[in-house]
């Protein structure tokens, strides 16, 4: 997953990024509202956490111009302002949720997962596909039961493909939502992963989770009984 | 009487009756003084004609010729002009043949004296003018006499009355028709006045935040003050709420980091609980403080707001916050239903009650607003298990500098002092689903 971090003070934002980056989160962070402004609108992202109160730009003004551009990731609104006003305003602009500072981390990690996956469609936080179960509030994977250990980047790739269960990612669509904008990126790496990923989850080779479809991309099965379409949930 | 047009139409009655009354007494006397000159020469002319034509006979009695007579009426009987002529002792020596009988006289003039006098007669009124001479004879002989010429004065009487009729009719008439005038003046004149009145009452029943048209010069300079004062008003609040917004900012943002260090694996962990409280202290008083301080209140001349949209945009609002939970939230307000208060504020009480009902309800939250004798009645109701005494006390006395509990009930706090800053009521109770706040914030 992919998050973008717009806040103006730096320690709360090097705070914000080292949280997110533990919580599986690949990061793309500044304080300038202009700077804020483009890579919302051109970055992959899967969920913004823009602070409303921002030099140049304002938050608001970035939401809105995201929303116009139709652009529909969720976006987490950082304030300072308790007033229900100043929540109302970023909310009817395009905002999807509000955390007011200071935060509890545990917090703010909460509600962001729970944004990228209902904005998947995805009622609950368990996701599910086959015996593969994604925990994403505790970033633990079980296997027909039995959890096993990934690396941050294998852990990245499976939570990208079971967000996306039942639709073809292409490499370079993983490249771009497990990588930051300047991290080194090689698609060949994203092959690398994808094997490891398969040696774990199914070692005797017999239920072949992830699909390959020759120059297209990936697919994981979709489980329907866990997706949200089924309980009524609607994404944001 | 607190009416300027009653006022003015008072005075101007009251001026305007006696400048009637005034005019018309001075042109009855003068009329009437007039009308009864003219009588007085039609009689002396009369009486000047009448002693032209009489002789003394020889043996000394008064003698007057019938066929010589002045005036026809006098030969007339009961004709309504008549003469009579006395001797000294008031004896009626000669009559005209219209007088049937005699006239009695309350005072007989002195020789040479005019004496015009009214005079009862058969149930009638006759206007009489006496006059006393001396007759003296070519043989020396000196008579006494007295000549009476009168005439009814009927027809005097009805002439003069006919004009006064006629006289206080047209004065009466003319002061109405004054009056009438005077009163489309006034509306007239007074039109800024109502227009500007009907402006100021809209200005609270109406979304508008100025006094609009223009007005006569006199009132002008008030419409601009008030105009200013209004937007002064605003502007104030607004800059007042954007400073305590920025000091919420500049203190939360280092707050926020502070909270991110008792998280840090380099702080001891014995370290850690007390940051976090202290912070949580330190944000609950500073959230309560700035929001306190941030309300309004009863301001005059505050326009009305419609209450529907607010609750509908927080509805949406915390629907988005609340959709893990999958909370609805039901808003039962008149689109039209409008009340005294200031956007800024009924958002933070709604939004604080409606936050405060989906946190301890069970997924469903309904607004509802109405008026009562033009106070704004607001209910929220959830459907979980209602208030608590904790709660209760929470309203009574708002919180406390050393309060420690975290983020619960401070919302119904600050919803209870924005409601006392418009000397409302907020009561905790129990409603059909669950439990339910009420608000009444009254108009005046």
């Amino acid at each position: 997953m992919r998050a973008l971090v717009i806040e103006d003070d730096v320690d709360l934002r090097e705070q914000i990024c080292v949280q997110l980056r533990r919580d599986g989160f690949a990061v793309d962070a500044t304080g300038e509202g202009e700077e804020g402004m483009f890579f919302a609108l051109e970055y992959p992202i899967d969920i913004a956490i823009i602070d409303l109160g921002l030099p140049g730009p304002t938050g608001l003004d970035i939401i809105r111009e995201v929303r116009e551009a139709g652009l529909d990731y969720p976006i987490l609104i950082l304030t300072a302002r308790s007033r229900w006003q100043d929540k109302v305003e970023g909310l009817e602009a395009g905002a999807d949720d509000y955390v007011v500072k200071p935060f509890q981390p545990e917090e703010l990690t909460a509600r962001i997962q729970a944004l990228v996956r209902r904005s998947r469609g995805w009622a609950q936080p368990k996701l599910e596909s086959g015996d593969i179960v994604l925990d994403t509030s505790r970033q633990e994977v079980f296997v027909a039961g039995e959890s096993i250990e990934l690396t941050a980047y294998e852990y990245r790739v499976l939570e990208h493909l079971m967000l996306h269960a039942g639709e073809v990612v292409s490499k370079t669509a993983l490249t771009e939502h497990i990588y930051e904008e300047n991290a080194e990126r090689d698609s060949n790496v994203i092959e690398v992963f994808v094997r490891r990923l398969r040696a774990k989850l199914d070692p005797d080779g017999t239920r072949k989770p992830i699909e390959t479809l020759r120059g297209r991309g990936y697919r994981l099965a979709r489980d329907d009984r866990s997706a949200a379409s089924d309980t009524g949930a609607a994404s944001p | 009487m607190n009416s300027l047009r009653a006022r003015l139409l008072a005075a101007t009655a009251v001026l305007l009756l006696a400048f009637i009354l005034l005019t018309g007494l001075a042109l009855e006397t003068a009329v009437s003084e007039r009308a009864n000159q003219a009588e007085h020469d039609r009689l002396q002319g009369l009486s000047y004609a009448l002693l032209g034509s009489a002789e003394i006979t020889d043996d000394g009695s008064f003698k007057l010729a019938s066929r010589v007579l002045p005036e026809s009426d006098l030969t007339r009987p009961e004709s309504g002009l008549y003469a009579l002529v006395l001797d000294d002792k008031d004896e009626p020596v000669w009559r005209s043949p219209s007088l049937l009988g005699t006239i009695a006289l309350e005072a007989t003039p002195a020789v040479g004296e005019w004496l015009l006098a009214r005079v009862e007669r058969d149930g009638g009124t006759l206007i009489a003018l006496s006059f006393g001479f001396r007759w003296v004879t070519d043989a020396g002989d000196d008579y006494r006499y007295t000549l009476v010429v009168a005439q009814d004065a009927a027809t005097f009487i009805k002439q003069m009355q006919r004009f006064r009729g006629v006289l206080w009719t047209l004065l009466l008439g003319s002061a109405l028709a004054l009056l009438l005038v005077e009163l489309l003046i006034l509306r007239w004149g007074l039109a800024p006045l109502r227009r500007l009145a009907r402006n100021l009452a809209t200005l609270q029943s109406h979304e508008q935040r100025r006094i609009e048209g223009r007005y006569p010069d006199e009132i002008q300079p008030l419409v601009s003050n008030l105009n200013a004062m209004l937007s002064n008003d605003q502007a104030r609040l607004v800059r007042y709420r954007n400073a305590l917004g920025d000091l919420a900012h500049s203190m939360k943002t280092p707050m926020a980091i502070l909270r991110g260090l008792a998280e840090d694996d380099d702080m001891p962990q014995a370290q850690r609980a007390p940051l976090r409280i202290q912070l949580m202290r330190m944000n609950d008083i500073l959230d309560y403080q700035l929001q306190k301080a941030a309300a309004a209140g009863k301001r005059s001349l505050a326009p009305a707001l419609i209450i529907a949209p607010v609750a509908h945009k927080l509805a949406r609002t915390l629907t988005k916050v609340y959709a893990e939970q999958n909370t609805r939230f039901e808003v039962q307000i008149d689109a039209r239903l409008t009340g005294p208060i200031d956007e800024g504020d009924l958002t933070e009480l709604l939004g604080n009650l409606m936050d405060n009902a989906a946190k301890y309800g069970r997924g469903k939250v309904v607004v509802g607003a109405s008026n009562q004798n033009n106070d704004l009645h607001l209910r929220v109701d959830d459907n979980g298990d209602g208030f608590g005494h904790d709660a209760q006390r929470l309203l009574e006395r708002g919180v406390r500098a050393d309060t420690t509990r975290e983020g619960q009930g401070l919302g119904l706090a600050v919803a209870a002092e924005i409601v006392r800053a418009y000397t409302g009521r907020i009561e905790l109770t129990h409603g059909e689903t669950g439990g339910r706040v009420q608000v009444i914030i009254p108009a005046n």
